[in-house]
C-alpha cells in the first residue's frame, strides 16, 4: 500500500484557515487531521474540513463541462467544444460592445493566491467589469481601518490571557470553532464571557452575561456604554491623551446617549447596559471581539467605529489577552502572479457587489451581455435573488465554473468542473490567524477536470494572447509572489504554517497607529471626505430599523445566521454533513409565533416586498421578541431561500451588504 | 489532545480498585455538538451511511426557561455489566479482558437484540450487510498510540479517551472482597442468564424505548465539566443524566 501524508491548508471563507494533514492511500485521501504546527488551529479540523474525504470523490462532482440544450436541459460537451463556443461568444461580444459587455465575477468560494491569473486572460482582453465592495465584512475593515489605521488584532493563542471576553455579533462556538476552543480555556481560568446577540447560540449559552439588542442598534449601545466608562470615569485618561485624535468631539457624541435613551433605542434594560460597561472597562485585561453580524446593516461603518473605539477609551490595546479583534490581514502579504500581461489601456468598470441583480439588468454602456461566475453561487447568496435571476434571464452568455451542480450552475450555459482544493499549489492568507500557508498538491484532478489555470491558458491560447503567466514552474510562480526578502519560505512553508509579517504576537503594542495622525482617531476626517459621514462614530436608526415606517408593516426583523456545517451553500450536499446538522427553520419568538397562529413544525411564509421564502417553523425563546431567524445556506432544494427576501441595501463605508437589515413579516404558508 | 485529564467524577476521595474499564469521557461545557466526532468515526472505520457508531444528541434544545441547550456525543460506553453482551444470544458480542465490548460481526445473526437491550442504541445495524455493528474504540489508533478517531478530532477537546476509569469507589463504602464477591455473583447470574435466554432464543418483542436512538436516558454518565459549572440548571441537568439505573458507570 503506497502511504502519504501531506501538509495543505483549508481555504474556506472561514476564521481559523485550518492547516491540515491530508493522508492517501492508493490515490484516495483516507484521513484528514489538523495541521499541529498551526499554533492557532492545532490539531483538529472542524466537520467541513473532515468532509472533504466524501467531497472531493462525491458522484456529483462535475467531471466534464456542460452546455444548455435548446430544450433547457444540460448536456455533456467536450472541453474543447465548450471552450471554442465560449470563446467565439466572447469574441463577438467584445467586438460588438467592447470588454465591459462582459462580467467577471469572482467569489469567496475558495480562496487562493492564483486567482489573480485571470487577469493574463482579461487584460489582453481588454478589461471586464468586475464588482467592488464585499457581501461580508467590508464596513468593519474599514471602521477598523479609520480607526486604528491597520486590520491587525493579537494573536488568538492570546486569548487565553483575557479574564474578560465581551463577543459582539459574534457566535464562535459555530463558526470559529479555534477561537471557541480559545475562549473556554480563558474561562476555565475564570474568565468571564460576555455576548451581545439578539439570538440564543452555543456561544451565548456558555455566557456569564448575555445582552440581545435590537438588531442595528448596536452603535448607540456602544455610545451608551462609553457614556457610562467615562461619567464612572473608567475611561483611561492618559491612554486618551498621549494616543487618541479627536477626544472632545468625541465625548460630545456620546453625550447624547445617556443610559435612558440608549436603553429605548436598544430595547435593553438600562441596568444591563451600565452592568456591561462597567464589567468591561474593569476587565483586566479585557478583549472585545465583534462578528461580521453587527455590520451587515446600513449604518454598519459608524456602529463599528463607535464599537471599536471601547477597546481605546478604557485603554486595552497593545496588552495580551486585551485588545480589538476584528479581522487580522497580517498575513496578506502576496504579490500578483508574476508576468501578468499588462493592464495599460484596459477598460474597467464596476457596481457595488451587493447590487449584483440590478446591475445585471440595468448597467448601461454598454450592457451586460455575458458573465463570467466562478467560486461563487449568486443565485443564492446575493441579496435580492430574484432581481440576480431576472438579470440573468438578459444575458446571452452565463458561465459558471464549479465542481458541483449550484443554484447558479443550474441557470447557466455553460458550466465548467473545477478543481477542489487538493489538485493545485496554492498559497492561502487567513484573517483570523497570521500564518501564510502552503496549499500543497494532493492529487491529481479527476478526468475530465481542468485547474482554472488551464482553463485561463485555454482562453488565452484560442485567443493568441501570450501564455507565458501559466507556463512557468506552478512552485516558481508561487515562489515569486512571496513578499521581497522571504523567497526562500516557500521551502518552510513545506513544514509549517509561517507569519511573515514580523510584527509580534501583540497589536499595537508600541501604541503607533497607522492612522494619518498615528493616533487612534476618535474623530475621522478620512471619514467624512471618503464616506461623507459625520467625523465622530455617531448613530443612525438603520432605515429598516425598528421605528422605521416599514415596521408598521413589517413587525418583524429577519436575521439569516450562519452556522458550523456549511459555509453558505457549499457543504450542504454532503452525506457526512446532513446527517449531523440540524434542520433548516424559522426560529420565531413563542409570542410572536401565538400571535400569528404558527406552532412549531408548521411551515410559515416569511415574506415583504421583495419576495417570500418558506422555512419549518420553530418556537424559539431564545430569541430576541420581534426578530426572527433562518440559517442561510442553499444548493440544496429544501433550504429556505432567504435571499429572495434580503435587501440589496450598501453599508455607509466599504460598499458591504445590508443583509440582516430585513423587515418581515409572517404567516402561515 | 494531550491525553485524558483526570477524570474529576471520579477524582477525590476514592480509592482504585483497580477494576477500570476502558471508555469516553465528555466535558459538557465544551461539547458544542459539532458533529467533527461523528463524521471522523464514520470515515475512520469507512461506515456506510444508515451506520452510526456516534451521535450528538441535544438536550433542551428550545432552551426552556432560559437554560441552556447542551450537546452530548454519545457512542458505546464498553459498560461494566453490559446488557447487550447478555441479549446477544450467538454470543457475537463479547466483554474483553481489556474491558473492551466487542462484536465479532462472523458470529452476528442480525437479530439486532443487542440494539434494543442497549439503554443507549448504541449497535448500530446495516442493513445492507444485515449484521450489528458498533464501536470498537477505535482499537487499531490505540494499538498505534494514538486516541480514538472521534477523539483525536474533536475541535473543543470536548471529548476525552480513558484507558481505564470506573473502578473506583469512594472511601467508605463497601470494602474491596464485599464488592467482589457481589460482582462475582452479578456475573453468574447474568451468565445463567444468558444461557437461557440463550436457550429461549429470544423475547419476541423489542422492550418500549431501548434502543430508541433519539432518547437521551437517565444513567448516562456525563462528566464534571471541571469546575465551570456556571448555572443552576447545569447542576439540575447532571443530577437528571448521572442518576441510578443500570448504566454504563454502575456507582460505586
Ligand atoms: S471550514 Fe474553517 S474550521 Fe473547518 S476545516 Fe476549514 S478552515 Fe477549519
Ligand atoms: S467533536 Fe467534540 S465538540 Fe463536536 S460534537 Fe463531538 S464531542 Fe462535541
Ligand atoms: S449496552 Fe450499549 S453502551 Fe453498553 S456496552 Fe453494550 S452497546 Fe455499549
Amino acid at each position: 500500500m503506497n502511504r502519504r501524508i501531506v501538509r495543505t491548508v483549508c481555504p474556506r471563507n472561514c476564521y481559523c484557515t485550518c492547516g491540515m494533514l491530508v493522508t492517501v492511500e492508493d490515490g484516495r485521501i483516507v484521513r484528514i487531521e489538523g495541521d499541529p504546527e498551526n499554533p492557532a488551529t492545532a490539531g483538529e479540523v472542524c466537520l467541513k474540513g473532515l468532509s472533504y474525504v466524501e467531497r472531493v470523490s462525491h458522484p456529483d462532482r462535475l467531471t466534464s463541462p456542460l452546455r444548455r440544450k435548446k430544450n433547457g436541459e444540460l448536456e455533456s460537451v467536450s472541453w474543447d467544444e465548450a471552450l471554442d463556443r465560449i470563446v467565439a461568444a466572447l469574441w463577438a461580444i467584445r467586438k460588438e460592445s467592447g470588454p465591459l459587455a462582459v462580467l467577471h465575477y469572482e467569489g469567496s468560494g475558495s480562496h487562493g493566491a492564483l486567482s489573480g491569473l485571470a487577469e493574463a486572460f482579461w487584460n489582453p482582453y481588454g478589461g471586464v467589469t468586475r464588482p467592488h465592495g464585499d457581501l461580508c465584512w467590508p464596513a468593519g475593515l474599514e471602521a477598523t481601518r479609520l480607526t486604528y489605521g491597520a486590520n491587525w488584532h493579537n494573536h488568538p493563542i492570546l486569548t487565553r490571557d483575557s479574564r474578560f471576553i465581551l463577543l459582539w455579533g459574534h457566535n464562535p462556538a459555530e463558526t470559529n470553532i479555534h477561537q471557541w476552543r480559545l475562549i473556554l480555556e480563558a474561562q476555565e481560568e475564570g474568565a468571564t464571557l460576555a455576548v451581545v446577540d439578539p439570538r440564543s447560540t452555543d456561544s451565548t449559552d456558555a455566557a456569564d452575561v448575555h445582552l440581545q439588542p435590537r438588531p442595528g442598534t448596536d452603535g448607540a449601545l456602544a455610545l451608551g456604554m462609553a457614556q457610562v466608562i467615562v461619567a464612572e470615569g473608567l475611561h483611561d485618561a492618559d491612554f486618551l491623551r498621549d494616543h487618541a485624535l479627536g477626544v472632545e468631539p468625541y465625548l460630545e457624541c456620546i453625550s447624547a446617549f445617556p443610559l435612558e435613551r440608549t436603553s429605548s433605542i436598544t430595547g435593553l434594560e438600562a441596568e444591563e447596559i451600565r452592568t456591561l460597561a462597567r464589567a468591561y472597562a474593569r476587565g483586566n485585561p479585557a478583549l472585545l471581539v465583534a462578528g461580521f453580524g453587527l455590520q451587515r446593516h446600513r449604518h454598519a461603518g459608524q456602529a463599528m467605529r463607535a464599537v471599536a473605539l471601547l477597546p481605546a477609551l478604557t485603554g486595552k490595546l497593545g496588552i495580551p489577552g486585551g485588545g480589538w479583534q476584528y479581522a487580522n490581514l497580517s498575513s496578506h502579504c502576496l504579490g500578483p502572479p508574476p508576468l501578468l500581461p499588462s493592464s495599460e489601456g484596459t477598460q474597467t468598470r464596476s457596481f457595488p457587489t451587493s447590487r449584483l441583480g440590478r446591475s445585471l439588468q440595468h448597467l448601461r454602456d454598454p450592457p451586460l451581455r455575458a458573465a463570467w461566475f466562478e467560486k461563487a453561487n449568486p443565485v443564492s447568496q446575493h441579496p435580492r435573488t430574484k432581481e440576480v435571476i431576472r438579470g440573468f434571464a438578459g444575458l446571452e452568455l452565463v458561465v459558471v465554473v464549479d465542481q458541483f451542480l449550484t443554484d447558479t450552475a443550474r441557470l447557466a450555459h455553460y458550466v465548467l468542473p473545477a478543481k477542489s482544493l487538493f489538485e493545485e499549489e496554492d498559497l492561502v492568507t487567513a484573517y483570523w490567524h497570521p500564518y501564510l500557508q502552503l496549499r500543497q498538491k494532493v492529487l491529481d484532478a479527476p478526468v475530465g477536470v481542468n485547474t482554472e489555470t488551464q482553463i485561463w491558458r485555454e482562453l488565452c491560447l484560442r485567443f493568441g494572447f501570450t501564455t507565458e503567466a501559466f507556463d512557468m514552474d506552478p512552485m516558481e510562480r508561487l515562489r515569486a509572489m512571496l513578499p521581497e526578502g522571504h523567497e526562500d519560505a516557500l521551502e518552510g512553508l513545506r513544514e509549517r504554517p509561517m507569519d511573515l509579517s514580523n510584527r509580534g504576537e501583540v497589536a499595537w503594542e508600541d501604541h503607533e497607529f497607522e492612522t494619518p495622525s498615528g493616533r487612534v482617531e476618535f474623530t475621522s476626517e478620512a471619514a467624512t471626505q471618503l464616506w461623507g459621514v459625520d467625523s465622530v462614530p455617531s448613530y443612525e436608526a438603520p432605515p429598516e430599523g425598528y421605528e422605521s415606517e416599514l415596521a408598521n408593516r413589517y413587525p418583524l426583523q429577519l436575521l439569516t445566521c450562519k452556522t458550523r456545517e456549511r459555509i453558505h451553500s457549499q457543504f450542504g450536499n454532503l452525506d457526512g454533513i446532513r446527517e449531523v446538522e440540524r434542520p433548516r427553520v424559522l426560529d420565531i419568538h413563542p409570542e410572536d409565533a401565538t400571535s400569528r397562529g404558527l406552532e412549531e413544525g408548521d411551515v410559515a411564509r416569511i415574506w415583504n416586498g421583495r419576495g417570500s421564502a418558506e422555512a419549518p417553523v420553530h418556537i424559539n425563546p431564545g430569541l430576541r421578541k420581534g426578530v426572527i431567524h433562518v440559517l442561510e445556506g442553499r444548493c440544496v432544494p429544501d433550504d429556505p431561500w432567504v435571499n429572495l427576501v434580503t435587501g440589496d441595501g450598501i453599508t455607509d463605508m466599504g460598499y458591504g451588504a445590508t443583509f440582516y437589515e430585513c423587515r418581515v413579516e409572517v404567516e402561515p404558508a | 489532545m494531550t491525553g485524558p485529564s483526570p477524570d474529576p467524577m471520579v477524582a477525590g476521595d476514592r480509592q482504585n480498585t483497580g477494576r477500570g474499564r476502558p471508555g469516553f469521557k465528555l466535558d459538557l461545557a465544551r461539547c458544542v455538538g459539532c458533529g467533527a466526532c461523528v463524521l471522523a468515526c464514520r470515515i475512520e472505520n469507512q461506515l456506510p451511511m444508515g451506520v452510526s457508531w456516534r451521535r450528538v444528541l441535544q438536550v433542551n434544545q428550545p432552551r426552556i426557561g432560559g437554560g441552556p441547550t447542551y450537546h452530548l456525543s454519545v457512542a458505546c460506553h464498553h459498560c461494566e455489566n453490559p446488557p447487550c453482551v447478555r441479549a446477544c444470544p450467538s454470543g457475537a458480542l463479547k466483554k474483553g479482558p481489556d474491558g473492551l465490548v466487542s462484536l465479532d460481526s462472523g458470529r452476528c445473526i442480525g437479530c439486532r437484540y443487542c440494539e434494543m437491550a442497549c439503554p443507549f442504541g448504541a449497535p448500530s445495524f446495516d442493513v445492507d450487510a444485515g449484521v450489528m455493528t458498533k464501536c470498537h474504540l477505535c482499537h487499531h489508533r490505540l494499538a498505534e498510540g494514538s486516541s480514538p478517531a472521534c477523539v483525536a478530532a474533536c475541535p473543543t477537546e470536548a471529548l476525552g479517551y480513558m484507558p481505564s476509569h470506573g473502578g473506583e469507589r469512594a472511601a467508605g463504602s463497601k470494602d474491596e472482597e464485599e464488592r467482589a464477591e457481589e460482582r462475582q455473583a452479578e456475573e453468574r447470574q447474568a451468565e445463567e442468564r444468558q444461557a437461557e435466554e440463550r436457550k429461549a432464543f429470544a423475547p419476541a418483542a423489542g422492550i418500549p424505548g431501548f434502543g430508541d436512538p433519539t432518547g437521551a436516558r437517565p444513567g448516562y454518565w456525563v462528566a464534571d465539566p471541571g469546575g465551570t459549572i456556571r448555572s443552576e440548571w447545569f447542576l439540575q441537568l447532571k443530577a437528571l443524566l448521572g442518576t441510578e439505573g443500570e448504566g454504563p458507570h454502575d456507582p460505586a
